[in-house]
């Protein structure tokens, strides 16, 4: 389960959080709506452990992240956390296949190939898994950030936008292949993004707003 | 509106624009500096030989009878020659002091003859209140002499005389200096040693002589010192031609990267319409500008360094042979020309080379970053380095000096086109090593450093050269060295030398040879020749089996006899001559016998036995004498020579210790050279991986978002750029033994024609490898020092 509990962030001197609480249940996907620059972005940094709030507490699988290390909360978010952007941030200078297992080696997971080439085929990627990142189309390039961030089967899955940067038929097959996946790992989902199609795949939506959550989906 | 655009992109990039600025500067500062070091080790040479040995070539002597000054006024007039000076050589003592020299020299003609080290500014023939002779004394000596007024013992007569100054040098052991016309004065006695003369080699031939007098060639002290500069320049001008080539490598690869981080942008303009001509014509101007601009920076940096390391060679010559062999030196015009062309036009190549290169590709392709970072282009490299190849064996095997540094150019160029593919292949390698394949942040390192080759692959083969020319270099010396050593201890015979200007007769080889404990003598006479203008050497010694084994033979026999000589390597490589062929000597016929190893001169030797040289030549003198003693003998030697003012002794160990000392210093300069060199080449490197870690601003957020600790993200840098950086440590090896292949084997023998053994030694390659990690650390720290400072926020999402 991830909680929030009155957090409080400011950039600049102005306050972007302002006293945020927020429960998710665990497997439970959620959306989070907003204008740009309400806070949503920060407040996703703030649950993967990037940043820490100026106040409030975060806890998830009842470990309180303000209460660790920088150290602790990486890797805390690399074994827990998988994530999804809206630029899609694949490595460039690795393959497609090389993007993919990165995070089982940083996890030292087992590599199981077979199990691998089937997931990248659900996806069409089998026959490009040699290729580049930016040699793939934004759609298949987001959907291999999708399986990169869901590989190592974390407890919780972030999604910044992801389908900001794509048509809607890629987006909807993006969201098909984000939810179908959370849902078969058992994930917690959280969703950022301005695209009101999203919330027919949540469970419940949010909107922020001056700093603070308003539930619109309950 | 593309002026702006540039504009604003090194506003937001200031880091690429002082990495631009640091390798057109650096590069230029030191391609300069090495060429001013160049210069200054030749000028620092001929201010020193002419303060202290002048530009005297020739001496006039009289063996059978006394040489007076009238002499010298008779020989003036005659030969109306004005580069001629009178000296008077003396044995003087004070009290019961040991002996030192005296010598007595007239200053104005000291002045003619272009030689004031001596005498300096001082007035020696100043009258003193007291009448007594005023003599400028070594420091040596000045420390022994009394204050004021004293006796001094000169050929048996007392005169009294005083320390009107010291002469500002501490390798000149115990001499004194006196004005001629005071000494003849206070001696009432116009007698005179010999006379300097200055001659070219047609004069000395022209020269008609008065009865009684005959003409030597002086021997030189300084020989060794004289061909050691030589062997010197001609390798810092390899050096300089390797900095030339390092420096246009980091110029222009600078030039590229500012190219590649705005191509895209590039691309969205022609895209937009921007005819291509337009963007070329632009680039250009920008090119030439920014090159300008940085290579007048570099003409400031270089003219600094070069004076800084200039210092020390001047020093070294001015503590070798006075104060006058300091320089003051500047770079002429043609020089600084040179240098802001080398930053105009590598800048020009590194900006407009990718453009080319670029447009050969789709406008979309362009604009993805991933077209710009793709797999090194091996065919095109291959078939350059080819070419390059086979255009530095044929230069290689020109005639000529300049073809010989045409080829290493070539080879060099076609070795570091080479360097990438070769970083790349060994790249692929270590990945498929099974340790390093299952270690995640060494995998991930080597991946990401293979896709980044192609941005660092022109600053890692100028690394590659730089790392590679102190190896070559250091081999060189260290060859030359111990052949120098082999050389110095096979051929110089005796424990003694007994030198004489004037030559010594057969009384004196007679006296010598009697003397208590001498088991051996060895007489030795030189003369200079001019056969078809080009001169040599002719060594007349006597041909007893151990003055023959001393000949170290390359080729031949040692056989010397009425109708047989030896010549040296370099005489017999200049004049193609080889073992049975024919050679006319002064209108004789000999047949060359074979041709031996020596240092000494450029020019060649050729050694013919001494009894056939006398009847040849009617000259019964030796110049020097190598005596084989005991301990006994030696002192007995030594008290000899006190008594013979004109006579010198020199021992086996000091004239070994001179020659290594000479080599050691002269050969110091280079260790701060290949350094600059390496220092030039880390400077790349850093300005490759600025602008990598500028461009790659986001990867760390990356990397951090999937769980990377911060330890793990600099790990994996600095084991990606140390990887490529003990790569070209290691590729930098064979290029090394390369280069010094092709210096001993090729530019040495061209420039000298002597030859000498490669001896591989373990230093140069530990210090290149350490050098290369240095460099790479060091220039990835200060990267991501600098990329620190300019954080990218626009990545994941800037904070809202």
């Amino acid at each position: 389960m991830l909680l929030l509990e009155g957090i409080h962030k400011r950039f600049m001197n102005q306050p972007v959080l302002a006293g945020l609480d927020l429960k998710v249940e665990a497997s439970e996907c959620i959306a989070l709506l907003g204008r740009s620059g309400s806070g949503k972005s920060t407040l996703l940094k703030i649950v993967s452990g990037l940043e820490l709030p100026d106040q409030g507490r975060v806890s998830f699988a009842d470990v309180d992240l303000t209460r660790l290390s920088e150290r602790e909360r990486t890797a805390h978010r690399r074994r827990q956390i998988g994530q999804v952007f809206q630029s899609f941030e694949l490595f460039e200078g690795l393959s497609v296949w090389e993007n993919l297992v990165l995070p089982l080696k940083l996890n030292h997971l087992a590599i199981d190939a077979d199990a691998l080439n089937g997931m990248l085929a659900r996806v069409g990627l089998n026959a490009l898994k040699d290729r580049f990142p930016d040699s793939l189309s934004g759609g298949e390039q987001q959907r291999l950030g999708v399986l990169r961030a869901l590989v190592h089967r974390p407890v919780l899955l972030l999604a910044d936008e992801p389908t900001g940067n794509l048509d809607e038929h890629s987006a909807k097959l993006t969201l098909d292949l984000l939810f179908e996946l959370a849902r078969e790992c058992g994930a917690t989902l959280v969703v950022v993004t301005h695209a009101a199609e999203v919330l027919n795949y949540t469970d419940r939506a949010y909107e922020l707003k001056a700093g603070a959550l308003k539930c619109l989906q309950p | 509106m593309l002026a702006a655009l540039s504009t604003r992109f090194f506003r937001r990039h200031p880091g690429q624009l002082l990495a631009l600025f640091l390798c057109l500067s650096t590069g230029v500062g030191a391609f300069l500096a090495i060429v001013m070091v160049n210069q200054s080790a030749l000028d620092s040479f001929t201010r020193a030989a002419q303060a202290f040995n002048g530009v005297a070539t020739h001496r006039l002597v009289a063996p059978a009878r006394e040489l007076r000054y009238d002499d010298f006024v008779r020989f003036k007039l005659g030969s109306g020659l004005a580069a001629a000076a009178p000296v008077r050589e003396l044995r003087a003592r004070v009290g019961e002091q040991s002996g030192f020299t005296l010598l007595a020299i007239d200053p104005l003609a000291e002045r003619a003859l272009g030689r004031e080290g001596l005498s300096g500014s001082l007035r020696l023939d100043r009258p003193t209140d007291d009448q007594s002779l005023n003599l400028l004394v070594s420091q040596d000596l000045a420390k022994t002499l009394p204050q004021g007024q004293f006796s001094l013992s000169l050929d048996g007569r007392s005169v009294s005389a005083r320390v009107a100054g010291t002469i500002d040098s501490s390798d000149l052991g115990r001499l004194a200096v006196a004005d001629l016309g005071a000494l003849f004065a206070a001696l009432d006695d116009e007698r005179l040693s010999r006379i300097d003369l200055k001659l070219a080699p047609a004069q000395a031939g022209q020269l008609k002589l008065a009865d009684g007098l005959t003409l030597s060639i002086i021997e030189r002290q300084d020989l060794v010192l004289r061909e050691l500069t030589r062997a010197l320049r001609t390798n810092l001008l390899a050096l300089s031609l390797l900095a030339l080539l390092v420096a246009v490598f980091l110029i222009a690869q600078s030039f590229r990267y500012a190219y590649l981080l705005r191509a895209a942008e590039f691309a969205r303009l022609r895209a937009l319409g921007l005819a291509r001509t337009t963007l070329r014509t632009y680039l250009l101007l920008e090119a030439a500008v920014l090159g300008l601009l940085g290579g007048l920076l570099g003409l400031l940096v270089g003219t600094g360094l070069g004076r800084l390391l200039s210092a020390p060679l001047g020093a070294t010559f001015a503590e070798l042979y006075g104060s006058g062999a300091r320089v003051q030196f500047m770079p002429d015009a043609i020089l600084l020309l040179a240098g802001l062309l080398l930053a105009v036009l590598a800048a020009i190549a590194g900006a407009l080379l990718p453009l080319l290169a670029a447009e050969r590709r789709s406008l979309s392709a362009q604009m993805r970053r991933s077209s710009q970072e793709t797999a090194v282009p091996l065919r095109a490299l291959l078939l350059a380095a080819s070419v390059l190849l086979v255009l530095g064996l044929i230069f290689l095997n020109a005639e000529g000096l300049l073809m010989a540094f045409a080829g290493l150019a070539a080879i060099t160029l076609a070795i570091a086109l080479l360097v990438p593919a070769a970083l790349d292949r060994g790249l692929r390698g270590l990945r498929h090593l099974p340790v390093l394949r299952n270690t995640l942040i060494a995998n991930l390192a080597l991946a990401l450093s293979e896709r980044a080759l192609s941005r660092l692959g022109a600053a890692l083969a100028a690394l590659t050269i730089a790392l590679a020319t102190p190896i070559g270099l250091d081999l060189m010396v260290g060859s030359f060295r111990a052949a120098l050593i082999d050389w110095l201890d096979a051929s110089v015979l005796g424990d003694h030398f007994v030198l004489s200007d004037a030559g010594m007769s057969d009384t004196d080889l007679a006296m010598i040879r009697a003397l208590p404990g001498v088991t051996e003598v060895h007489p030795t006479r030189h003369r200079q020749m001019d056969a078809d203008t080009r001169p040599y050497d002719l060594m007349a010694v006597e041909a007893t089996p151990s003055r023959l084994a001393a000949f170290q033979i390359l080729a031949g026999s040692a056989l010397l006899d009425g109708t047989h000589l030896l010549v040296s390597e370099a005489f017999a490589r200049k004049r193609g001559l080889k073992p049975g062929d024919p050679f006319v000597l002064d209108g004789a016929t000999f047949s060359v016998s074979g041709i031996f190893r020596d240092y000494r001169s450029e020019h060649g030797v050729v050694a013919i036995e001494l009894a056939r040289y006398q009847a040849l030549f009617n000259d019964p003198l030796y110049a020097s004498l190598s005596v084989s003693a005991d301990q006994a003998g030696g002192q007995a030697l030594e008290a000899f020579v006190a008594q013979r003012p004109e006579l010198r002794v020199l021992s086996r160990a000091t004239l070994r210790a001179v020659s290594l000392k000479t080599f050691e210093r002269t050969f110091a300069l280079t260790d701060q050279l290949k350094l600059l060199t390496a220092a030039l080449a880390g400077l790349g490197v850093f300005a490759a991986l600025l602008s990598l870690e500028l461009e790659r601003a986001g990867l760390d957020q990356r990397l951090r978002a999937l769980g990377f600790q911060r330890t793990e993200i600099l790990g994996l840098k600095a084991s990606g750029a140390l990887t490529l950086g003990l790569l070209s440590g290691l590729l930098a090896m064979p290029v090394g033994v390369l280069l010094a292949t092709l210096l001993t084997g090729v530019i040495n023998q061209r420039a000298f024609g002597w030859s000498f053994a490669l001896k591989l030694d373990a230093a140069p390659f530990v210090l290149a490898l350490g050098l290369a990690l240095g460099a790479t650390l060091f220039a990835l720290l200060a990267a991501l020092a600098f990329a620190e400072r300019k954080p990218s926020r626009a990545l994941l999402g800037a904070s809202e």
